[in-house]
């Protein structure tokens, strides 16, 4: 004990932090301890979001055991021109939850959804995790900024998993609309949250 | 604003249901072949990836315990795919483009962006083309049916190639090409149908990009037909060939 104290008091080693990027990389190139890592730091968050659009517990867990899985099998397919390791990532998320929801199979998923649909909040959202307190404040406040009507476009297509025309639907507006208001709300939370791509 | 090249500015009106997986397939491949022919576009749905990203980061809870062990399990029998490398690879139903993937490059590229799932954004659409802005939802419709066959030739005192993507149970064919010389003056590019019997029906005029990149759907049913020709008509076309086509291509 004396002896971990002793050490504890020296310098620290100066590590550069772990990018998710290079993560990524290391991923590409069949690196099984760096993808341990990769899960400690996006399973949660892969997780959440799946869960938030499809809902049921059992089948978020297993479209998130298959997100996780491709990213394994495809990492060496990010390309770091077109975005962030936590854009792409997000991305594969939110494609296979919403692809979940759309097939046929999701139908009476479906029928629960729409019968939940504006019993909760859409943005509000707690991260458990300590680290991703800050972030997801930010978040919130951004999507708070937004007018209403863009808030619940932005929120019934992102975490809904809706699409232009259930929710044109839903809302009784023509589909322009509702692709207007998408755009204005997630440009508007972009400036906001100072997002580069 | 300077819009060198997007002829359809309300392309720009779906950057935001992109970036949120609201549009219907069909929308997807026709913003994604926008997408890649415009950089200022591409720019901005990326930056909107990277929001929409933000929200998703924003949604995290406690993933249920027994998953890690699964994934992993799973993971140690999963094989990683290949880097992508320069060209573009996109796996069609249970096919690959492999072997003929520079001659489609530019029905890859669409294809590419049309796959939903992990191959689609990750993977670098460079390839910018007129044909790819052209390319109609058709064209798409047609190249990722489970059933599409690809036959494909060189094209006739050309360095170029063509080739016919057809789908038996759509009863649909298009035609893509690469490295296609301009038709001379006065002329144009024909495609026909060509049933066993030597008869032929047109399929379509066409004109490659300046890139010489193309990717047309044919009019016409191929199902009873034998081959796909490409002859050089007058502008316009004509009801007949009247010239030795260029390019024959067996559907049998």
């Amino acid at each position: 004990m004396t002896a971990i104290r002793a050490s504890a008091d020296s310098p620290e080693p100066v590590v550069p932090p772990e990018t998710p990027e290079s993560l990524l990389a290391l991923v590409a190139r069949g690196d099984r301890a760096a993808f341990d890592r990769l899960y400690d730091r996006y399973a949660n968050a892969v997780y959440g979001l799946v869960r938030r659009v499809l809902r049921d517990p059992a089948q978020s867990e297993e479209v998130t055991q298959e997100v996780l899985v491709d990213l394994w099998r495809s990492a060496a397919s990010f390309d770091p021109d077109r975005g962030s390791a936590s854009a792409w990532i997000m991305t594969i998320a939110h494609r296979k939850a919403v692809d979940r929801v759309r097939s046929a199979q999701a139908s009476t998923l479906r029928d629960v959804r729409v019968a939940q649909l504006g019993e909760e909040r859409p943005y509000d959202v707690v991260a458990e995790a300590v680290e991703h307190r800050m972030e997801t404040e930010q978040v919130v406040r951004a999507l708070k900024d937004l007018t209403d009507l863009q808030r619940e476009a932005v929120t019934l297509a992102y975490y809904g998993g809706y699409t232009h025309v259930q929710i044109a639907e839903l809302l009784g507006v023509p589909l322009g609309t509702v692709k207007t208001r998408i755009r204005d709300g997630l440009i508007r939370m972009r400036d906001r949250l100072g997002v580069t791509a | 604003m300077t819009e060198p090249y997007d002829p359809q500015p309300d392309r720009y009106l779906d950057s935001g249901a992109y970036a949120a997986d609201a549009l219907s397939p069909e929308e997807v491949a026709a913003f994604e072949a926008a997408m890649a022919a415009d950089p200022a576009l591409r720019d901005e749905a990326d930056s909107l990836r990277a929001t929409t990203a933000r929200l998703g980061m924003a949604a995290a809870e406690p993933v249920p315990a027994g998953l890690r062990d699964r994934v992993m399990a799973e993971v140690d029998q999963t094989r990683q795919d290949a880097p992508a490398g320069s060209g573009v690879v996109v796996p069609i139903g249970s096919r690959r483009w492999s072997g003929t993937a520079r001659l489609l490059g530019a029905a890859a590229a669409v294809l590419a962006v049309v796959t939903i799932g992990v191959s689609v954004w990750g993977v670098s659409v460079s390839r910018q083309n007129d044909a790819l802005v052209a390319a109609s939802a058709e064209v798409t419709r047609v190249i990722t049916a489970p059933d599409a066959r690809t036959i494909s030739g060189p094209v006739d005192g050309q360095a170029g190639r063509g080739a016919v993507v057809v789908s038996p149970t759509l009863d649909a064919a298009v035609f893509v090409a690469e490295g296609l010389g301009a038709p001379p003056a006065g002329q144009t590019y024909q495609l026909w149908l060509i049933g066993a019997d030597g008869s032929a029906s047109s399929a379509g005029t066409f004109s490659p990009g300046q890139d010489g990149m193309a990717a047309v759907a044919l009019s016409g049913s191929p199902e009873t037909a034998a081959a796909v020709g490409m002859t050089l008509e007058p502008q316009g076309g004509s009801t007949q060939p009247t010239t030795t086509p260029v390019l024959a291509l067996p559907l049998a």
